[in-house]
């Protein structure tokens, strides 16, 4: 028998110990162990690159995702670069959140990293990166930005970001881009069908849908994603800019999802889900899942980025399929009469490998030899495997190029993966009316409360495109005042 | 001297110094720096955090809100639902892990052919990453090419396909089931130790008594495991209520938040929203529930002590 004052309080020690055991699992994660270090200075004037000859330097480089044709290329080239020491690190794309503000908290940020430019507003805010047009610097960006068509530097020039004022330069835009709103079609389906070419506007869209719908083998003719965050609204919003609408207005700060500019584009989606054409299961499916629908020809059209082959590459999917044979990945069509107040695009880009100057540089001639790092990085020559040029293949599909010469001279590769966006881009129709993917503190809960309150309901036909809008744009108003107003 | 007698001395002499009544805290003294460390620092942390508003990425710009986060929970229009998901998720499935998991180790306990490699194989489920065990179940379950949609027709259940995971009135369900096909393997476990442990002669007397096997069961078997089972109950509620993984890979909490359970509602609010004070008001909830089902985890545990 045990006495039981004494088992008592040895329990409820033992209660406190296990009830904290309990507790510290779900809650670490959420602690962010304090206010951590300022992570170095957004401004980065200091670099005037003065003692930039002073040695080789010790340098941290990051890539964020990529497919493994890229991550292969890319550890196994990070260090042929010989002018400094540098430490490459892979780290997990759907992590970065977590991974970048935790090596601000704890001062541990790289000097170079390649990910995507969307979040460059977060990471400023998280003063994880610094300018890269810093004083010292700008000749050699001149000459850099020349080489690389003129809407990837767009993308990652901001005004007013963290502590600066005019515009500035946040990084390059490394080998490619992702487009969107795009879509993939088998051409065996597209060739049983009334059309000879892709569709160019949302009424086609549909109606090449519809036929596509009465082969035997499709059970719904167009595809999407409805469950992963970024990527199930990355793909849709490119219709809500080519409508001329957006997430809010950016001079009054209001949301604009409730504005007809949104809602058309979620009624694009609802008229879809409701002449049958979406899978049943698109509120469950994630980008693999709906790319896997097409390539398995159970669906004739996938709306997606122009990275559909790159999906494709991480399924499995044959060589030739991925060299473009058998479907043509382009640009989706458009509104045939744009119902929103605002500038329509017919296209949005961001750089998803672009290189940043990390905030971890502690002496001007480390921010030097960053610089000269990522100047390397964003040199033809090591971009060369983006281009699909044949001597420089090494497997990498599915990327647009974002060096001009790529589309100036197509490979054959790129022909046969892209043809239809070299066309466009010789007729002057590619790049015209772009813009870069929206891209604000506060992005990933906008995109959040889109998939689930607004895609999701409307694809289940839960609620009119008018209703999901309506309901989510006090939601949205609410992030735009915590988050960027 | 022995050496147990060495080290006493040892240990007086080093710690003359230090008055009686501290020196018997001295040997825990580590392992109590490392719970502070790393246990009682980040639920404290965690607890003050609360009471911010605070960025995931610009943590230094916190604001004082005081109870601010609490209220918000409360007004926030998804929270009922995802509270009735947290509660459906926790009792369902804990009953169902049990009385699956009470079955498989009754199984287990007979003497039937081949019962050691059964033991074995029941034990996969649980020895299974959680993660890959959350994928396995969310391909089985695809609405377009799951194998649980194609059984059900082919054994004539239904006409065709359902989607179940990106359906609001389905998504809940199979996250529990794929939760109970994890947990039940360890219920069955303590049941066959406790049955185990149950003294053969009780039942022989009661056969010579003309105990039929269920009074066996009514009158010896259920009594004598009653403790074991109610602390496997309050373990599996509380390993259920925090549980995230399975949700999480399966439908991440939607479509919308049909599937959203508490520990799913703090992941999105830390690191989709970034929102690391709302987050950690939702933790302290959180801490609420487990406290709860530990206090009586605690008190079973202290009777069955007690009754030993």
């Amino acid at each position: 028998m045990v006495n039981s004052n004494s088992a008592s309080g040895l329990d409820r020690r033992q209660y406190l110990t296990g009830l904290s055991a309990a507790m510290a699992a779900g809650l670490a994660g959420c602690s962010s162990g304090g206010d951590g270090g300022d992570g170095g200075d957004g401004d980065g004037e200091s670099g005037n690159g003065s003692d930039g000859g002073s040695g080789a330097q010790d340098l941290d480089f990051w890539l964020f995702g990529g497919i493994p044709a890229e991550r292969e290329y890319i550890s196994g080239h990070y260090d042929s670069y010989g002018d400094h020491n540098v430490s490459y690190q892979h780290q997990e794309w759907g992590q970065k959140y977590q991974i970048i503000a935790s090596a601000a908290a704890n001062n541990n940020l790289p000097d170079v990293m390649a990910g995507q430019c969307q979040q460059i507003p977060d990471y400023v805010g998280a003063r994880a990166i610094q300018p890269l047009d810093q004083e010292g610097f700008q000749d050699q960006l001149e000459e850099i930005n020349s080489h690389f068509i003129q809407a990837n530097i767009d993308t990652v020039v901001y005004e007013g970001l963290g502590d600066t004022e005019s515009e500035r330069q946040w990084g390059l835009p490394g080998g490619y881009a992702d487009l969107g709103p795009f879509i993939d079609i088998r051409t065996d389906y597209l060739e049983q069908t009334s059309f000879d070419q892709p569709p160019r506007n949302w009424p086609e869209l549909i109606q090449l849908g519809q036929e596509m719908q009465e082969i035997d083998d499709v059970s719904a003719a167009i595809t999407a994603p409805g469950t992963d965050f970024g990527l199930t609204t990355g793909y849709f919003i490119g219709f809500v800019y080519a409508n001329g609408g957006r997430y809010f207005d950016p001079e009054s700060m209001e949301a604009t999802v409730d504005q007809p500019g949104f809602v058309d584009a979620v009624k694009l989606y609802q008229d879809i889900a409701e002449a049958g054409l979406f899978p049943d299961s698109m509120a469950e499916n994630n980008h693999i899942d709906a790319g896997r629908l097409l390539r398995e020809g159970e669906s004739g059209i996938f709306i997606t980025y122009s990275h559909a082959n790159a999906v494709y590459q991480t399924t499995g999917a044959p060589q030739e399929w991925l060299d473009g044979e058998g479907h043509t990945v382009t640009r989706a069509p458009l509104p045939e009469s744009p119902s929103g107040d605002f500038q329509p695009q017919d296209l949005l880009l961001q750089n998803a490998q672009g290189f940043m100057l990390g905030n971890g540089t502690e002496s001007d001639a480390e921010r030097q030899a960053a610089f000269d790092y990522t100047s390397w990085w964003n040199q033809p020559e090591q971009l060369a495997p983006w281009t699909y040029a044949a001597e420089s293949d090494v497997g990498i599909r599915g990327r647009v190029p974002t060096l001009k010469s790529a589309f100036e001279e197509p490979s054959d590769l790129f022909m046969s993966q892209f043809g239809d966006l070299v066309t466009l881009y010789e007729n002057d129709d590619l790049f015209t009316r772009t813009s870069r993917f929206p891209s604000f503190s506060g992005i990933a809960s906008i995109q959040s409360i889109i998939n689930t309150q607004v895609i999701q309901p409307v694809v289940l036909g839960n609620a009119t495109a008018e209703e999901a809008c309506s309901n989510a744009n006090s939601q949205v108003q609410e992030v735009v005042d915590e988050q960027i107003a | 001297m022995s050496y147990v007698d060495q080290a006493q001395s040892s240990y007086r002499s080093a710690t003359r110094y230090i008055p009686e009544s501290l020196r018997v805290y001295l040997p825990i003294l580590p392992v109590m720096a490392l719970v502070g460390l790393f246990i009682l620092y980040p639920i404290a942390q965690a607890i003050y955090s609360s009471f911010f508003t605070k960025s995931l990425l610009a943590p230094s710009e916190a604001e004082f809100v005081g109870l601010a986060n609490y209220v918000e929970i409360w007004a926030d229009p998804d929270i009922h639902q995802v509270l009735w998901n947290t509660f459906v998720w926790v009792t369902v499935g804990s009953l169902a892990a049990i009385v699956l998991g009470f079955l498989m180790g009754w199984l287990l306990d007979e003497k039937l052919p081949y019962t050691s490699v059964a033991s074995a194989i029941v034990l996969i489920p649980w020895v299974l990453p959680r993660v890959v065990g959350a994928s396995i179940w969310q391909f089985m379950f695809g609405g377009s090419q799951g194998i649980v949609n194609e059984l059900l027709v082919q054994m004539g259940v239904i006409d065709e396909y359902i989607v179940m995971l990106g359906a609001n009135q389905y998504s809940l369900w199979p996250p529990i089931i794929g939760m109970v096909w994890r947990l039940a393997p360890l219920f069955a476990l303590l049941t066959l130790t406790s049955l185990q442990g149950i003294d053969e002669h009780l039942y022989e007397a009661a056969r010579m008594d003309g105990a039929t096997p269920w009074e066996q069961f009514r009158y010896i078997t259920i009594p004598m495991m009653k403790y074991n089972l109610a602390i496997g109950f309050l373990l599996m509620l509380i390993y259920n209520v925090r549980n995230f993984s399975m949700v999480w890979v399966m439908t991440k909490g939607g479509p919308g938040v049909s599937s959203s359970t508490l520990p799913v509602m703090i992941y999105r609010a830390a690191f989709i929203d970034f929102e690391v004070g709302f987050a950690s008001a939702l933790s302290v909830l959180l801490f609420v529930v487990l406290l709860v089902f530990s206090y009586y985890y605690i008190k079973f545990y202290d009777k069955v002590r007690g009754d030993m």
